[in-house]
């Protein structure tokens, strides 16, 4: 191999290597939770196919703590330095526009793609900053309830309620959305529009990657439906839901 | 390792431990975003103001009120009665019965109309009336045995107006006769009915009526004692309006890599277009339920954006020119895989799960709860699942809203062709405007005969399926399938096409026939004429 060759070929990764970096940054909000930036010439690091692995010196490790919500993970031998991104996810319009006096579903779709080097994969969750979620003013959509303890395979609204309710689609999405054809949280199949479940102000795990998925990531499509019985009198105005999805590394 | 790969190994390192210093390493990644939706209340005309309220006493207690419907942009929702000028109550109908009054006092009463979406009209003119006094008659008995000495009273009076009759239901303290007669102005023109025995609960079903009219009726009682009472009033027959109207003779028809779609659109000056939709997954059951295969006037489209063993369901919808859509006709069909025979029509829920059990209350529906339609009056069913219609008329089925649960559901009806039961035509039920009915109408069935009625009520909640069946009998129809000239000598050919290769192949065999006895006879006429000629020729020698 030549020496240009090579050369270039070692730009080219190292360009790959920190386009991933640059990548990561970009797509982030501002909530992040900054784990390491250090830079470390102790140690060694070494390769193989499959993961990475990178070793320190002369640290103390404080070892792992937990609450309800997250695990932490402090010290520094404890800190790990994975790679964790998602895409933004655009914002969602529900279309039709629904009237009020009459019945009327509406959907829409984002996608977020969730990327990580981390071995051990990742969690997404979701949910929402009010209750119920879609609100306009003092008036709502009630917040989508399933007739049993699993998501409703089917979207089903009475005749004199409004519901706001959404199922995520996508490669690793929890049990809890899958479904047979007929019910939800059995069988592995992801049936399009099917599998619907309200959003809380508590985080709701919707999928789950048990290994490393970077640079492609893996996609992940949230549907919203929004519908208004055929003798509920829905009030105008434009109304609002706020999503928050949330991305930990496992 | 040879020092070429520790050198890039180490500019690598360098390189990515440099880029480390400016990039976030992350444990945990939030992003919000909104989801948003426009709610619209279009409605903003109020509806027409109450006319010809007219006040009654009937009571020392009891003020009836009954006044003319206000009409709507939408629909009138219900009435607001006001009893000097404060809110008393909300009512759906045309009449309302103020109780608890005081005897002998004054009242004034206003109406106003009200729609959905809480438009409210001006108030009517007013209406005064005063209660009964407590009058104490000198009297004996009666017939009833009544030993009060006061009028007979009228109470608890109630109308149950429905499609082409009324119940009306009264109650007398006193046991009295009654006679009610009606009609369609305040002579009563139209009918009388009088009670052979003293009651004190009374009823009268007055049959007959013209569907959405309004009617006035007067009840008299009388006492044993010959003692007389009054009260007038009035009602409206539910209404059913028509729909609408759908496509009709919907179809698809899988070829090798497309499915045909072929209808016939409305023949109604107010027909825009249609709007065709799909789903692999259910009937779309709106006009923005699905992906969108075609718009516009033709009668015939073939979906190319298919795949080989995925069913698709299709929903056709007529648009009028005032942006209104039809309930929907749906079909089905899928293209047969590589190697495997064509997949038949599927019956429209032949693949939904068939669940344990449905709403009670649905489990309860029959073919008696649904209404046929034709000319604004409900066709009789006989023999307890035969409707007899006319093949030439549009034909509206309709269910009371009040019949079935206010859950998620699709009512889906399923006709069969006289001739040719594999033969289908289904269409979808919905709600009507007023909220009072699911309806949906289709134009004439250009057929007599017998049809096969299905009628599938789903209940999406309860993962549930109710059938049921039943018979459209059809008469009086010309064969005409409301199609064109070219496309009935289209349908004449290909349903004769055997009997026309045949014909053929006779006309060629009759042909080929023909000219061989046509030859044969050319011969024959030139060996007459030679043999003539060689005669004469040796006549002539031997001469």
């Amino acid at each position: 191999m030549s020496r240009v060759i090579k050369t270039t070929l070692s730009v080219v990764v190292m360009l790959l290597v920190s386009y991933q970096g640059i990548f990561a940054a970009a797509r982030n909000s501002s909530n992040y939770s900054i784990q390491s930036d250090s830079i470390n010439f102790s140690g060694g690091f070494s390769t193989s196919a499959s993961f990475e692995q990178e070793s320190t010196l002369g640290e103390v490790a404080t070892g792992p703590s937990s609450s309800s919500s997250f695990n932490i993970k402090a010290g520094y031998q404890q800190m790990q330095t994975v790679y964790l991104a998602i895409t933004t996810a655009a914002n969602v319009t529900l279309s039709p526009s629904i009237n009020g006096t009459i019945a009327g579903t509406a959907n829409g779709s984002t996608s977020v793609t969730a990327t990580t080097d981390n071995v051990a994969g990742y969690e997404l969750y979701i949910k929402a900053s009010s209750s119920p979620a879609l609100i306009s003013g003092s008036n709502s959509f009630a917040d989508y309830t399933p007739s049993g303890a699993n998501p409703d395979f089917t979207f089903s609204v009475g005749a004199t309620a409004s519901e706001f309710g959404f199922t995520p689609e996508g490669a690793d999405v929890v049990q809890k959305y899958l479904d047979d054809g007929v019910s939800c949280n059995t069988g592995a199949g992801d049936t399009a529009d099917s599998c619907w479940s309200g959003l809380s102000t508590t985080n709701d795990l919707i999928v789950q990657k048990l290994t490393a998925n970077q640079p492609s990531g893996t996609p992940t499509t949230l549907k919203f439906r929004a519908e208004n019985g055929s003798s509920n009198l829905q009030s105008a105005g434009n109304y609002t839901a706020t999503a928050t999805v949330t991305l930990l590394a496992r | 390792m040879n020092v070429s790969v520790r050198k890039i190994t180490a500019v690598f390192l360098i390189w990515t431990l440099f880029f480390s210093s400016f990039t976030t390493i992350i444990f945990a990644v939030e992003d919000q975003f909104e989801v948003l939706l426009s709610v619209t209340s279009n409605d903003t005309t109020a509806p027409s103001v109450p006319s010809g309220l007219s006040s009654t006493a009937v009571s020392t207690s009891q003020i009836n009120l009954s006044w003319t419907a206000s009409t709507d942009n939408v629909a009138v929702t219900g009435y607001h009665v006001f009893r000097d000028n404060s809110l008393i109550a909300t009512s759906t109908l045309t009449i309302y019965s103020d109780t608890g009054l005081v005897a002998n006092a004054a009242y004034s009463y206003a109406v106003s109309a009200i729609d959905a979406v809480f438009n409210e009209s001006a108030r009517s003119a007013t209406s005064t009336a005063t209660t009964l006094s407590e009058v104490v008659v000198d009297a004996g008995g009666g017939g009833g045995g009544g030993s009060s000495t006061s009028n007979p009273l009228i109470t608890n009076l109630q109308v149950f107006p429905g499609l082409n009759q009324a119940l009306i239901t009264w109650d007398t303290r006193k046991e009295t006769i009654s006679t009610v007669s009606w009609g369609q102005t305040q002579n009563y023109e139209l009918g009388l009915s009088a009670e052979a025995f003293y009651l004190n609960n009374h009823q009268i079903v007055i049959p007959n009526l013209q569907a959405g009219t309004d009617y006035f009726f007067r009840i008299e009682i009388t006492d044993g004692g010959g003692r007389k009472n009054f009260v007038e009033s009035g009602f409206r027959t539910l209404g059913i309006a028509e729909d609408i109207l759908n496509p009709i003779n919907f179809r698809a028809t899988p070829r090798e890599k497309s499915i045909d779609l072929s209808w016939n659109n409305p023949s109604t000056p107010n027909f825009e277009e249609v709007r065709i939709l799909r789903s692999t997954k259910f009937y779309p059951a709106d006009p923005f339920d699905g992906e969108v295969v075609y718009e516009g006037r033709d009668e015939f489209v073939t979906d190319v954006d298919t795949v080989a063993g995925t069913r698709y369901y299709y929903t056709i919808f007529a648009k009028n020119k005032d942006g209104q859509y039809s309930s929907g006709v749906v079909v089905n069909a899928q293209i047969a895989l590589p190697g495997e025979p064509p997949p038949k029509q599927e019956d429209v829920f032949e693949s939904l799960p068939k669940a344990p059990s449905v709403h009670p209350i649905i489990q309860k529906l029959s073919l008696f709860d649904f209404d046929f339609i034709q000319d604004g009056e409900r066709k009789q069913l006989f023999d307890g699942d035969t409707v007899l219609i006319d093949g030439n008329k549009n034909l509206t089925v309709s269910l009371d809203y009040s019949k079935v649960p206010e859950i998620l559901k699709s009512v889906v009806v399923t006709l069969s062709d006289p001739q040719d039961d594999t033969k289908t035509f289904s269409f979808l039920l919905r709600v009507n405007s007023e909220k009072s009915r699911y309806v949906a109408t289709i134009g004439a069935l250009g057929k007599t005969g017998t049809f096969g009625v299905g009628i599938s009520i789903v209940d999406f909640k309860n993962q549930g399926l109710k059938k049921i069946k039943g018979s459209l009998l059809a008469s009086s129809a010309t064969a005409s399938e409301g199609r064109s000239i070219i496309q009935n000598l289209n349908a004449m050919i290909i349903e004769n096409f055997w009997k026309l290769i045949i014909a053929l192949l006779l006309l060629a065999f009759i042909a080929e026939g023909l000219k061989k006895i046509f030859k044969k006879n050319r011969k024959t006429d030139k060996y007459n004429e030679n043999k003539e000629e060689r005669e004469k020729a040796k006549y002539v020698k031997n001469y």
